[in-house]
């Protein structure tokens, strides 16, 4: 049942043309981990901001609808209302900046619990604790009492998933969770989100550029490129049968790394050479964002390419059709 | 005979009551044309000993060698300066914001080679780094991440050096640009045979650069083998661990894998014994009280655990 | 946040002009530096379109402004307009003197201290906090009382007030700017401290200095005004703005205001421009 959906959002700067999210359509349901993944500036975590209301003020919604369980979330402020009463909540890369460094930790908590959920205090003061136990914080009662900056990176993160449980959320965005944080620290946090979203049957969007932690953690993913949704697919769909050029571009990064093919005799550079050098987007130019890396690129690429299907739930965005030879991901 | 010699490095930052052992008797050898990747996470100790090897900071203990002569001249000989050179995690800020590219490239060349054939120099530089003339008056401002790298790279190259320190080159680089530096890096190794200490906690991109691989925890090498070996068959439950945290980028090989507990402890508060005990799956009494030794396992495989070592000599009865 | 990356990447590829900014985005700035233009052409050029700003006349003393005297005459019967105008070139020139002399001694020692640090740094952050110590106009005032009178004693002494904010501000960016990278790449490429420091550090630490020195130039010239105006420094029949304020103070109470109000009028339009100037510069600086 479609918790979250999102379809045709386009964002711009105020007082500029130029389109930073073009046409972006995502669907959530209930108990899915849905993956965004796109490299640095592709305007993923953009477009979830708006989800939320959180849009910096040189930003604006130019088009499209959001809704969360059929209510709007972009008219007026409904963005801003479903983020007060917790249905769609954030946890961001940061983890040490999203908490106040002058706020004990369980108050921080317990401030979402008594002013969302309504608790009394002692009750807040003990949900507090019991959630920060939840995500495996050892020496919960104590940490309550401690201040961020006495807390490590990956203690942090537990600290702003644990606020973001306090809000019972029906929709949790995470934005980047495990950047900075050592591998090992990574597993755990990785761990604990799958754990929270098998019990508590929310809905995470996943925001990453490491197609790896999409591979751990996604049931379905869209690849974002300059604002421009490539390609939305389960993610085995995704990874054993790329449609866009993007897509496989990326899977072909990735794979290259994989020691069979270490040996080649040949100069490396050549092996990732395709797809040419990113010089920039021209935001203004109403085609296909890829277009000037593209090594399939041709005339209909000028107009914006829609959604053509690859197969149940698989969408990509190129005018290719079924002419692009299918690259299957090195096995590994 | 190795190219670079560390032996029993230490390093220990602050003073009085408050010390910090950042590295504590590492000891390892590069050959040339031959990467050495040294792993691990954050308080590790691989950054410090980077910078040590490289003559930016001086051992509290042990000895660094370049060819027989000891990297703690290299502030005054410039020599053994220009064959030792690093490149830096951060391109963006490794590079000076006023200078341009040419500029950039053109002081070593001036200050450690008598500067002639300046412009030469630096052409060719570029050009090995696949970036052309054009590249010359730009300021880093006006360049990508991947272009910032190339010509912290083509800087490092250009005095022709020996050994490379590379500390987490690619870590602040996006995933399609970092495989291509990571092929350029390769590509001139071959040709150069310069030797690489490579500093990186991205498993993925030691494996296709390094030939042998050094994990580090808590400012000691617990385990050391040639790059396949570690991958394939790891001795350490801290390599274990590690390699397990890794996410597998296929979703069809998604298994359950055994988590490590905890996080790395402060270094300044290290327990009597084994460094790894709090933490290790394989923990038993006398870890608490001795503190194991990098034991050889295979030819060239080592690794710093009792259980470890136990294991080997079984095998070797 | 990664959103700013987004936004910073697109609003860099706006058309970007380097040096002045659009008048409508900088009003205030646009107006100062309309009025500083205007100041410089008329301290150029101006000296050579007025009389004698010395020549004096007991018959014309005091005549208020008119057709033969635009801006009237003193109670020595000077022309206040020449004087006016010559005094511009005086006071003008020693603001930037002082303003580049504090800046630049200020910032190299701020630079020195920041990138040496340990018992260098903390000497001349003592010496620093001495003098801050010092209402920066009493400081001049002693400095030029124990030097004596005369133009350069004044710029040494005003300069020598304003140099702790140089020191401070480029030192604060010299111990950031240490750390990086860069820093230790210069090293990796053969630089002795001392180049490191000159040719690395020093010009990436100069970024506040420039606003500041702007602001700098301003006050300084208020104080030059303020030291004439007591007597000190600059003295009569010199024509400075100062000396003219001090010299017709006591006219406005026989009703001739234009002796002390058109010099102290344009001493502070002059300090308002560069503020307005520096202000606005140091706001677009985010």
């Amino acid at each position: 049942m479609t918790l979250l959906s999102v379809s045709g959002l386009s964002l711009g700067l105020k007082h500029h043309e130029e389109l930073l999210v073009r046409d972006l359509n995502l669907t959530l349901e209930r108990g899915e981990i849905v993956g965004l993944v796109g490299e640095s500036g592709s305007g993923k975590t953009m477009g979830s901001l708006a989800l939320l209301g959180l849009l910096p003020p040189a930003v604006e919604v130019r088009a499209g609808e959001a809704a969360l369980d059929g209510a709007s979330l972009l008219s007026g402020s409904g963005g801003a209302v479903h983020r007060r009463t917790g249905d769609i909540t954030m946890i961001f890369q940061n983890a040490r900046a999203a908490l106040n460094p002058t706020l004990r930790i369980g108050f921080q908590i317990r401030r979402v619990l008594t002013a969302v959920r309504g608790m009394p205090r002692r009750e807040a003061e003990a949900e507090a604790i019991r959630l920060l136990g939840r995500v495996g914080i050892p020496g919960a009662a104590r940490v309550a009492r401690a201040y961020p900056h006495q807390l490590s990176g990956g203690m942090c993160q537990r600290v702003v998933i644990a606020m973001a449980l306090a809000f019972q959320p029906q929709v949790l965005i995470a934005d980047e969770p495990t950047t900075g944080l050592d591998v090992t620290v990574q597993a755990q946090i990785f761990d604990l989100l799958r754990d929270l979203v098998a019990e508590t049957d929310a809905s995470v969007l996943f925001i990453t550029h490491d197609l790896a932690a999409v591979a751990e953690m996604c049931d379905r993913v869209s690849v974002l490129f300059a604002g421009q949704v490539m390609e939305t697919a389960e993610t085995v769909e995704l990874f054993e049968r790329p449609r866009h050029p993007y897509s496989q571009f990326l899977l072909a990064s990735l794979g290259a790394q994989a020691p069979e093919r270490a040996d080649q005799g040949e100069s490396e550079t050549a092996d990732v050479g395709v797809v040419a050098e990113d010089r920039g987007v021209d935001f203004s130019l109403p085609g296909c964002r890829f277009a000037h890396r593209c090594p399939h690129v041709f005339d209909a690429c000028n107009e914006f390419p829609p959604l053509f299907p690859a197969g149940e739930r698989h969408h990509y965005s190129c005018f290719l059709g079924r002419e692009i030879p299918v690259v299957t991901a090195a096995r590994s | 005979m190795s190219l670079l010699r560390v032996r029993d490095l230490k390093k220990t930052y602050g003073s009085g009551k408050s010390l910090l052992p950042a590295v504590r008797g590492v000891s390892l050898d590069v050959a040339a044309g031959e990467t050495l990747a040294l792993v691990g996470e954050s308080g590790c100790g691989k950054s410090s000993t980077a910078r040590v090897v490289v003559g930016l900071t001086t051992p509290t203990d042990g000895t660094v060698e370049l060819n027989g002569r000891d990297v703690r001249e290299a502030p005054r000989d410039r020599d053994l300066r220009r064959r030792i050179q690093m490149v830096f995690q951060h391109p963006d800020q490794s590079l000076d914001p006023r200078f341009t590219v040419a500029q950039t490239l053109a002081e070593p060349v001036r200050l450690l080679l008598d500067g002639d054939d300046v412009a030469g120099r630096v052409d060719r530089a570029l050009r090995t780094v696949g970036l052309g003339p054009e590249y010359r008056d730009r300021r880093p401002r006006e360049l990508s991440g991947g272009q910032q790298q190339r010509v912290a790279i083509a800087r490092a190259l250009i005095c022709d050096p020996q050994l490379v320190v590379l500390d987490e080159p690619t870590a602040s680089l996006d995933q399609s640009v970092r495989s291509r530096v990571i092929a350029l890096l390769k590509d001139l190794q071959q040709e150069r045979q310069v030797g690489y200490l490579f500093i990186s906690h991205d498993l993925v991109t030691v494996r296709r650069l390094a030939h042998r691989v050094a994990v580090m925890y808590l400012g000691r090498i617990v385990e050391i083998a040639d790059t396949e070996q570690l991958f394939q068959a790891p001795q350490h439950p801290y390599t274990r661990a590690l390699l397990a945290a890794a996410p597998v980028p296929d979703p069809r090989r998604q298994g359950s894998r055994a988590r490590l507990a905890g996080e790395t402890p402060s270094a300044a508060n290290l327990p009597v014994g084994c460094s790894f005990q709090d933490r290790c799956p394989l923990v038993h009494d006398r870890c608490r009280v001795e503190r194991p030794v990098l034991a050889l396992t295979e030819q060239g495989h080592a690794a710093e655990c009792f259980a470890v070592e136990a294991l080997a000599s079984q095998g070797a009865r | 946040m990664a959103f700013t990356d987004t936004v910073r990447v697109l609003r860099s590829r706006a058309p970007r002009v380097r040096g002045l900014a659009s008048p409508r985005k900088h009003p205030m700035a646009a107006v100062g530096l309309f009025l500083l233009l205007v100041y410089v052409v008329v301290a150029i050029v101006g000296p050579a379109f007025v009389g004698d700003p010395l020549r004096t006349s007991a018959a014309d003393a005091l005549t208020s402004p008119g057709a033969t005297h635009l801006l009237g005459t003193d109670r020595f019967g000077r022309d206040v307009l020449a004087r006016a105008v010559v005094a511009a070139r005086m006071d003008l020139l020693m603001g930037l003197v002082i303003a580049l002399t504090a800046a630049v001694v200020g910032s190299v020692i701020g630079v020195v201290a920041g990138y040496a640090g340990g018992s260098v740094d903390e000497a001349i952050m003592r010496v620093t906090d001495v003098i801050l110590a010092f209402p920066g106009f009493v400081l001049a005032l002693i400095i030029v009382a124990v030097l004596g009178d005369g133009i350069p004693n004044v710029v040494v002494a005003v300069a020598v007030a304003y140099s702790p904010y140089f020191v401070r501000l480029t030192r604060s960016r010299a111990l950031a700017e240490r750390e990086r990278e860069y820093v230790d790449a210069a090293a990796l490429s053969g630089n002795p401290r001392w180049r490191i420091a000159l040719r690395h550090v020093l010009p990436n630490s100069l970024g506040p200095a420039y606003t500041q020195a702007t602001l700098v130039a301003g006050w300084a010239i208020l104080d030059v005004a303020g030291l004439a105006f007591l007597g000190v420094g600059i003295q009569p029949p010199t024509a400075e703005w100062g000396v003219m304020v001090a010299e017709g103070a006591n006219d406005v109470l026989t009703g001739a205001w234009w002796t002390a109000l058109v010099p102290g009028a344009l001493i502070v339009l002059l300090a308002l421009a560069f503020q307005m100037v520096g202000d606005d510069v140091q706001g677009s600086r985010r």
